[in-house]
């Protein structure tokens, strides 16, 4: 009798034990977010910016722009293959992860794509994918190998506009103005992600619609968020870095603009100098993320893909206007966005613990049972 | 002027010897609540009547005190007689500021010591309210007049300090040891809640002002930022003269340049005078300054100059013109872009600044600076910069326009009868294309959508010129006409553009409305000014109070009229005891009583005491236990 109980209360014991470890893990799923996307998004912007920065570039006069050419040209081809090999890595990783989790703990995914901040972040696989695509070193846009994966990535950008956009001007809950905050400028930015990538293929007439998709709904977000509606809710604090966005959006549609027209004309122009302002407004404003700044968090990476965009439109500013000054502008936003990541990989490194323990405001509390349940 | 103190009652502190020992309060925190007379003192003593009559003071003083602007009284007279009445007399003393808000009368540090002991007495004594006004003992020094202080630099310690270099006898600083303290600035939807009308300049009726409102206040108090406004509407002349002078498409007019070299001297120096002054102001008054640049409406006026200089460089006579360098234009535009990086920023992000609120017409001033700044970027051979400034006009524009169309239920400041402050509207358009066509060199498809857009919202304002009625002038009007001049000039840039009869009918009627709109206001204001006398009222809208306190304001102000009677009011007018008691039970009205007796009262109260005695007590009684300190005198005991 006793060596039941005792064989009971071990297998009961290993049992628990086994459960712990499930639901260790279990938790660590459902803490996993597609907000990590935020860092392969950061990861291919800079392998995006550093494939652009060391393209030869149209000559010019400055005198600026010699020894940063110079530079430039210095670096090896294997360091650009290195970090892309390391933002593929990281995405792949990512991605396996938040498979697992679909799998897994599928009613955390439902709550996440209901959410108004999570549903944004479901873009953003995407848009990295296409990213790593247009920055990858052995593959030319030219080939079909290029056009089947664009695809690839850009069919589910389309499927996820039709959902969301749908549900801002026709749903019942979901509406423009309640559910509008500064990450649903991650949607426009991934339509016109795709479409510099359709342009820079040759398909102009997709790359046309997919901007035309992106601006429009940017206008409208745009005007909605300066309003600040009276019913739209604040973003709680952790979450301010998404300001950032506010930048990001005009600058990806400059380049988006810049690459339909094949030259960087005067639209493109007018929203890169929009951007900066926007730019300029948020950095005057350091008390906006100082609540923020108290603990590290995942939220942190929206930092470094805006300044990345920034940089890269600033680089076809520079290129199209060939003075002094532009140039300069070029290399202090390169130079900003390289260090922002770097700083932000070195703290991820240092406090892995943070970024999995402390869980993402937007996601509702679940106790380890119905996590485990999943 | 009178008010009353409530928590004074609550406070006891031993009778001080001495009248000097008095500590009064009235400036103790510089607030705006203030009043000319400051450091009057309301004595009002409660006697038994054991001595008689026993005044306290003498026959002359008591006459002399109802008149308390020229009341000098001296403290020390009183207290004899006080020490004498120690042992028989109950004293109640408020002794409070002059306050008509009465926002701080927690400040009032004064004394009252109440012998319990007698109001067991009231049935045979009979009790006589006299009120006697103290002013403090400050005769030998020449009065600054504090009213004014939370609204100056650093609270008047600036003026202090002049007044210091310049020699006069200073008095004695008893704030000296208090340190600053700013009156805070009133956050954005007491501007809202206090203030009403298209430009939110009318008190609302159960509001306040923290300045006494029958008085006349200084003059550089007087001086709104809007002012500015004219210098905007006499450039903007200047302009269309010029354009009507050097376009080819109305050069059958024949206008002679020599108008427009007069239009822009008058507007150079009405520019100079106009920022001479306002600089005067912030140096003097920076905490009306500041409390203008928190006033949802007033806040964009702060770009008008600058968007005069502008004008005034665009409208520069042509020998002058191209002496003009493009240091002035990045200077000028320079703190542009800083006002324009705080204001967008906090429509983006500023707490409650939200643009679904605070959006009006005014607002368009913030964006049409970026419009003019690129139209003479763009004329002065400026690339980049013109854009820059365009763009991000173009994008808040944008913004902007959808949120005023909108009308949203939030928005509180749209008015619901049409006001100049509409012509605003046509502003951004009309700039906006004639900077487009400067920046592209043609006007070309951009521009003309402009144009068309601006014209249609004209159009739409003109037809409903009945409904411009009923308003009262102000300053600010001129900055509305430049709108109408930028249509007018927009049109003759049209009629270059596509000449025929039409279009240059179009020109020279838009340019005869706008020259006749500023004729004719430029006459209303020589007649404000010199005949009328009202060309700077009284600014209400940055003087509203911190907190709304109704109940109390509506004493207050029932208060002040009280007080401006009680020169005539002496003995005529009898408020018995019996009557404030019978009236309703509400904390308003129970105050009113106890404050009207206290207004009035004094030799006629005597009788009414004598024989309405127990009323009296009784009512008393029910003024002590209402105010709550009903424990604490029996504590006295």
């Amino acid at each position: 009798m006793d060596q039941i109980r005792l064989q009971i209360l071990t297998t009961a014991t290993v049992a628990t034990a086994s459960e712990n470890v499930l639901l260790s893990k279990f938790s660590m799923l459902t803490r996993f977010h597609a907000g990590f996307f935020r860092i392969s998004l950061s990861l291919c912007g800079q392998v995006l910016l550093w494939k652009t920065l060391s393209e030869p570039r149209a000559a010019a006069a400055a005198v600026v722009d010699e020894p940063a050419n110079a530079l430039l040209r210095r670096l090896p081809p294997a360091a650009s293959v290195l970090v892309w090999s390391l933002a593929f890595v990281t995405l792949v990783v990512l991605c396996l992860l938040y498979a697992a989790r679909c799998l897994f703990c599928f009613r955390s995914v439902r709550a996440e794509i209901r959410h108004r901040v999570g549903m944004n972040y479901l873009f953003a696989p995407w848009i990295s994918w296409l990213l790593l695509l247009q920055s990858a070193p052995f593959l030319q846009p030219d080939t079909s190998c290029y056009r089947l994966l664009f695809m690839l990535f850009s069919l589910p950008i389309l499927a996820l506009d039709v959902k969301i956009y749908g549900h801002w001007f026709t749903g019942r809950k979901q509406f423009l103005a309640i559910a509008a905050n500064p990450t649903s400028q991650i949607t426009v930015i991934g339509n016109l992600v795709g479409a510099r990538a359709a342009a820079q293929m040759g398909w102009r007439e997709s790359a046309l619609c997919m901007f035309a998709i992106g601006i429009s709904h940017y206008l409208v977000l745009f005007v909605t968020l300066y309003q600040r509606l009276q019913g739209s809710d604040s973003l709680p604090a952790t979450l301010r870095p998404v300001f950032f966005l506010f930048f990001a959006a005009p600058s990806m549609a400059s380049l988006a603009w810049g690459s339909i027209c094949s030259s960087f004309d005067v639209s493109c122009k007018m929203l890169f100098f929009l951007s900066l302002f926007l730019f300029a407004s948020l950095i005057s404003r350091p008390a906006l993320f100082r609540k923020s700044m108290r603990r590290f968090s995942v939220a942190w990476w929206a930092y470094s893909f805006p300044l990345t965009v920034l940089a890269l439109a600033a680089a076809e500013y520079a290129q199209e206007v060939k003075e002094e000054s532009a140039d300069l502008l070029m290399l202090v936003l390169a130079a900003l966005s390289v260090l922002v990541t770097l700083a932000l990989m070195v703290f991820t490194a240092i406090r892995t613990g943070d970024l999995l323990t402390h869980d993402d405001p937007f996601i509702p509390e679940k106790s380890p049972a119905r996590a485990a349940a999943c | 002027m009178l008010a009353m103190c409530s928590t004074s009652w609550g406070m006891r502190v031993l009778l001080p010897e001495r009248m000097e020992n008095r500590v009064h309060i009235s400036s103790k925190r510089v607030l705006p609540e203030e009043l000319p007379r400051d450091a009057e003192h309301i004595v009002t003593e409660l006697e038994t009547a054991a001595e008689g009559d026993a005044i306290i003071g003498n026959d002359s003083e008591s006459s002399s005190v109802l008149d308390p602007v020229s009341a000098v009284k001296k403290p020390a007279a009183l207290s004899p007689t006080l020490e004498d009445q120690r042992n028989q007399s109950c004293s109640l003393f408020f002794s409070l500021p002059a306050s008509p808000s009465g926002l701080h009368l927690e400040q009032v540090k004064k004394v009252i010591m109440f012998s319990d002991n007698k109001v067991e007495q009231s049935e045979s004594t009979s009790r006589s309210l006299r009120i006697i006004t103290t002013t403090t003992a400050r005769s030998e020094y020449c009065q600054r007049d504090k009213t004014y202080d939370s609204f100056k630099t650093w609270s008047g310690r600036l003026e202090k300090q002049i007044s210091n270099l310049r020699g006069k006898p200073q008095e004695p600083d008893l704030e000296a040891n208090n340190g600053y303290e700013a009156a805070a600035i009133p956050a954005v939807e007491r501007y809202f809640d206090a203030l009403e009308g298209p430009e939110l300049d009318t008190l609302k009726e159960s509001e306040v002002s923290v300045l006494p409102e029958d008085k006349k206040w200084p003059f550089l108090l007087r001086f709104p930022i809007s002012s500015f406004g004219m210098c905007l509407g006499i450039s903007s002349q200047a302009i269309l003269w010029k354009t009507l002078a050097t376009s080819p498409s109305t050069s059958f007019l024949r206008v002679s340049p020599s108008i427009n070299l007069l239009l822009w001297c008058i507007s150079l120096a009405l520019m100079a005078t106009i920022s001479f002054i306002y600089s005067f102001k912030i140096v003097f008054y920076f905490e009306a300054v500041r409390r203008e640049y928190c006033h949802p409406v007033r806040v964009n006026f702060f770009f008008a100059p600058w968007i005069a200089c502008l004008f005034l460089a665009l409208g520069a006579p042509p020998p002058v013109a191209v002496k003009l360098r493009a240091t002035l234009w990045y200077a000028l535009m320079a703190p542009i872009f800083c006002l324009e990086l705080k204001i967008y920023g906090q429509w983006m992000s500023g707490g409650q600044r939200r643009l679904s609120k605070v959006a009006n017409p005014s607002n368009h001033l913030s964006i049409v600076g970026n419009f003019v700044g690129a139209l003479l970027g763009a004329s002065m051979g400026l690339k980049e910069g013109p854009l820059f400034f365009f763009a991000i006009g173009l994008a808040h524009y944008i913004v902007l326009f959808v949120t005023l169309y909108q009308r949203l239920p939030t928005s509180e400041t749209l008015p619901k009868e049409l006001h100049p402050v509409f012509f605003l509207f046509v502003a951004a358009p009309s700039v906006a294309c004639m900077a487009w066509a400067k920046i592209r060199g043609e006007f070309d498809l951009g521009s003309k959508i402009g144009y068309f857009i601006a014209l249609f919202l004209y159009l739409s304002l003109a037809v409903r010129i009945n409904f411009f009625r009923g308003f009262r002038f102000s300053l600010a009007w001129w900055a509305y006409t430049f709108p109408m001049t930028g249509a007018s000039v927009a049109a003759i840039r049209y009629s270059m553009e596509v000449t025929n009869v039409l279009t240059q009918a179009l020109s020279v009627g838009l340019s005869a409305i706008s020259t006749f709109t500023v004729t004719a206001l430029l006459v209303t204001t020589i007649l404000h000014a010199f005949v009328l006398h009202d060309l700077f009222p009284n600014d209400i809208s940055i003087a509203i109070t911190q907190k709304k306190k109704p109940k109390l304001n509506k004493i207050l102000a029932h208060l002040r009229s009280f007080g401006s009677d009680i020169k005539d009011a002496d003995n005529s007018k009898e408020v018995t005891p019996d009557e404030a008691a019978s009236d309703d039970v509400d904390d308003n009205v129970r105050w009113r009583g106890a404050a009207e007796a206290a207004a009035l009262g004094v030799a006629s109260l005597p009788r009414a005491a004598a024989t309405q005695g127990a009323a009296t007590a009784s009512w008393w009684q029910q003024c002590v236990d209402d105010a709550g300190i009903g424990e604490e005198v029996g504590k006295m005991t």
